[in-house]
């Protein structure tokens, strides 16, 4: 019988003063409790006993628990969540072993400090070119740093000189056209509504017009990769001149050649703008490494060499994805016309153009 | 003596024969950069496309338990719970794509934690009760396959997928570029070979009248007709068009058959095929016209939309009542699985076939 009252006691009184000095902390990205022994993971696993919640809103109580992995360190239960904590997000974290009364704590994460930062603007949107044709395809809007994806319709608008927005300009895919940085969305016009003889076109008309003139407006809210918005909103108006359906001829653009011995630039002319992300590849002067530049509204592109110009024949290689704003290939418009020139197959990926360096 | 090296060698010509025609898979940690549009492929086998590092990912589940059916759910508020579980908040992930196994029923969701261009890709799935755990990507059967980038041209040039479909032994990827205007397909042989061989198909939708045009694929369905295998796609400017599966060869320029016009300003985002009553149906989801429901019973004989018209091919009705859809599947013989959002929250659940 004493006995049995020592061993009752030697249990209770560990636990009368546990509760004072029991605390859970975050250590390093780790939830710690301190200040309790950890004794067997019980049946119904740690999780049971000691849970992390994020966000919590306005309620709680329906959000499970953080993902993670539990471990007894230096005799400490420490939580690891599956994923490093998010800024500006407050945690909760409650421990609550069977006899004991529970306890929790809060940990907010800091926000990034919008003070210190540089706001993300819109740097450029090509084409450069404040006329475009009405079957233009597609256009680049370049940002100063790497932005958020997702739901950016409803912040991009364009709108036509009488203050009305269009509907649908653009093909409004769930998981947009962003390059690998998220610095750089490709806005693609609904090819529907620029093709001639589609039910689209006829039902709700060609996007944009020949003689008017629209601005791209795109808002503030759209956020970048912090979480924060642009800078402020950015508008640009376009002049909206003739469809252009003619495929690209090579044979129509002006080549200034380069002199021998020389690091001058070798100069190409187009008859018209072509697409600006595609001249930044497309050109490959065979076997002479050097540096491009494009200009004057994408109606050029320059080349210099590192080393001097050898004279005679040079190649200049053209890939065949080249396109004018309107979508127009080499030799191929984009609108292909079954009945007059069906189609042929252009099966090579590449062209090429010889010029001269004496 | 004898009787062992015979055995030996009969085991190890069994062996031989055996790794001859297994899938190629490794175990280790498949290593998604972003896990975009789901598909199921035979026995578990979950397919990811992962547009970032242009690869498709073979993911063996070890889900295989068989159901017939699977149980109804309702989780209102998914993208909260599944934010909550990733340790952020619902406005820092991105639902991506949707998936129902069809051996066992059980529904894994892509996810983006995280919105920018270091987002993680996660992989999740429910139990029967809604309840949400992480389908573990290290330590993991899998395989992968590349999806050719021009080297040369790899700088911001992307290729976005937006579906992947199994059929036939074949990954379908439907993927749409940020540079030149290419809507293509890839018919990738599963198991994957070792080298990619498939260039991609040109999608054209039927001319109306005389112009062609390279359109994008917005979603597609594998279906059959008379026993011959199909594609069911949807384009942006809204035909629906049907492709033989034989023709999808790398190379190919491919027009497939307008079999339906659905209306100007029509965004198709998902589709199903099922059969109900002894009649089959396909069923579209739009990004702003609600959910249609097309009776599909002769596929085969509605005559080529070849010229501007009125009249839509297959007969169709709009189902006012099924709004804000994002994202269709088919969960079971009875069921659909609808991924959808009011109010700025995403609830998931299960709805009857129409």
């Amino acid at each position: 019988m004493p006995f049995c009252k020592i061993a009752l006691a030697a249990l209770l009184l560990p636990t009368a003063g546990l509760a004072a000095s029991v605390s859970i902390q975050l250590d390093h990205g780790a939830f710690k409790v301190v200040g309790w022994q950890p004794t067997a993971e019980p049946e119904s696993r740690w999780s049971s006993i000691f849970s992390i919640y994020a966000g919590g809103g306005t309620s709680w109580a329906d959000v499970p628990p953080v993902f993670g992995s539990y471990a007894v360190e230096n005799n400490t239960l420490t939580f690891h969540p599956r994923f490093a904590l998010s800024a500006g997000v407050t945690y909760r974290a409650v421990f609550h072993p069977p006899g004991m009364e529970a306890i929790e704590a809060t940990f907010a994460q800091p926000g990034p400090n919008v003070n210190l930062i540089e706001p993300t603007r819109v740097v450029a949107v090509y084409p450069s070119a404040n006329v475009i044709p009405e079957n233009q395809l597609k256009l680049y809007v370049y940002f100063s740093a790497p932005m958020q994806s997702g739901n950016v319709w409803p912040k991009i608008h364009l709108i036509d000189e009488n203050g009305k927005p269009a509907t649908l300009p653009f093909v409004e895919l769930e998981q947009e056209l962003w390059d690998r940085q998220q610095k750089r969305l490709t806005l693609l016009f609904d090819p529907g509504r620029i093709k001639r003889g589609v039910k689209p076109n006829v039902d709700m008309g060609p996007v944009l017009t020949e003689g008017r003139s629209y601005t791209l407006v795109i808002d503030p809210e759209l956020k970048d990769g912090r979480g924060l918005p642009l800078a402020e909103t950015f508008k640009r108006k376009f002049s909206v001149g003739p469809a252009e359906r003619r495929g690209i001829d090579p044979k129509r653009w002006k080549i200034t050649e380069p002199k021998s011995g020389t690091r001058d630039a070798l100069v190409i002319d187009f008859d018209r703008p072509l697409d600006y992300a595609l001249l930044q590849d497309v050109f490959q002067v065979k076997g002479v490494p050097g540096e491009s530049n494009i200009g004057s509204g994408e109606t050029q592109w320059r080349f210099e060499p590192i080393h001097p110009w050898k004279s005679g024949n040079q190649t200049l290689i053209i890939d065949m994805a080249l396109e004018d704003l309107a979508g127009n290939r080499i030799g191929r418009p984009f609108d292909v016309d079954t009945i007059d020139n069906p189609t042929e197959r252009i099966t090579k990926t590449t062209t090429q153009l010889s010029f001269k360096v004496n | 003596m004898k009787t062992s090296t015979f055995f030996r060698s009969t085991v190890l010509v069994a062996l031989a024969a055996a790794s001859a025609i297994a899938a190629p898979m490794t175990t280790g940690k498949a290593d998604l950069k972003s896990a975009g549009p789901l598909a199921f492929g035979p026995d578990g086998i979950l397919f990811v496309g992962d547009s970032m590092s242009a690869k498709i990912f073979a993911i063996d589940t070890e889900d295989r338990t068989a159901n017939a059916s699977g149980a109804s759910l309702d989780v209102k508020g998914i993208d909260a719970k599944i934010a909550a579980s990733l340790g952020t908040m619902p406005d820092q992930i991105s639902i991506k794509s949707v998936a129902v196994n069809p051996v066992s029923k059980r529904v894994y969701l892509s996810v983006a934690r995280g919105k920018g261009a270091d987002s993680i890709a996660v992989i999740v799935r429910l139990d029967a009760s809604g309840k949400i755990s992480e389908l573990p990507l290290d330590n993991v059967k899998y395989s992968s396959t590349s999806l050719p980038n021009p080297a040369e041209r790899a700088n911001q040039r992307m290729d976005t997928i937006t579906e992947v479909r199994y059929v036939s032994g074949k990954v379908l990827v439907a993927g749409l570029s940020n540079e030149e205007f290419q809507s293509n397909m890839r018919s990738i042989p599963y198991p994957f070979e070792t080298v990619d061989k498939g260039a991609s198909i040109e999608m054209y939708h039927g001319s109306h009248g005389r112009f062609e045009t390279n359109s994008p694929v917005r979603t597609f369905v594998p279906y059959s007709i008379n026993n011959q295998q199909y594609i069911l796609a949807a384009y942006t400017c809204t035909p629906l068009v049907k492709i033989p599966v034989s023709e999808l060869k790398g190379g190919a320029k491919v027009k497939g058959t307008t079999i339906a016009e659905l209306g100007a300003g029509n965004r198709p985002i998902d589709m199903i095929a099922y059969q109900k009553g002894g009649h089959e149906y396909i069923l579209m989801a739009n990004s702003n016209r609600g959910v249609m429901k097309l009776d599909a019973a002769h596929l085969d004989t509605y005559k080529p939309i070849t010229a501007p018209t009125d009249v839509t091919g297959v007969p169709y009705q709009t189902l006012d009542d099924w709004k804000d859809v994002k994202h269709l599947e088919k969960y079971d013989d009875k069921l659909a699985l609808v991924l959808s959002e009011s109010n700025g929250a995403n609830d998931l659940r299960t709805v009857a076939l129409p």
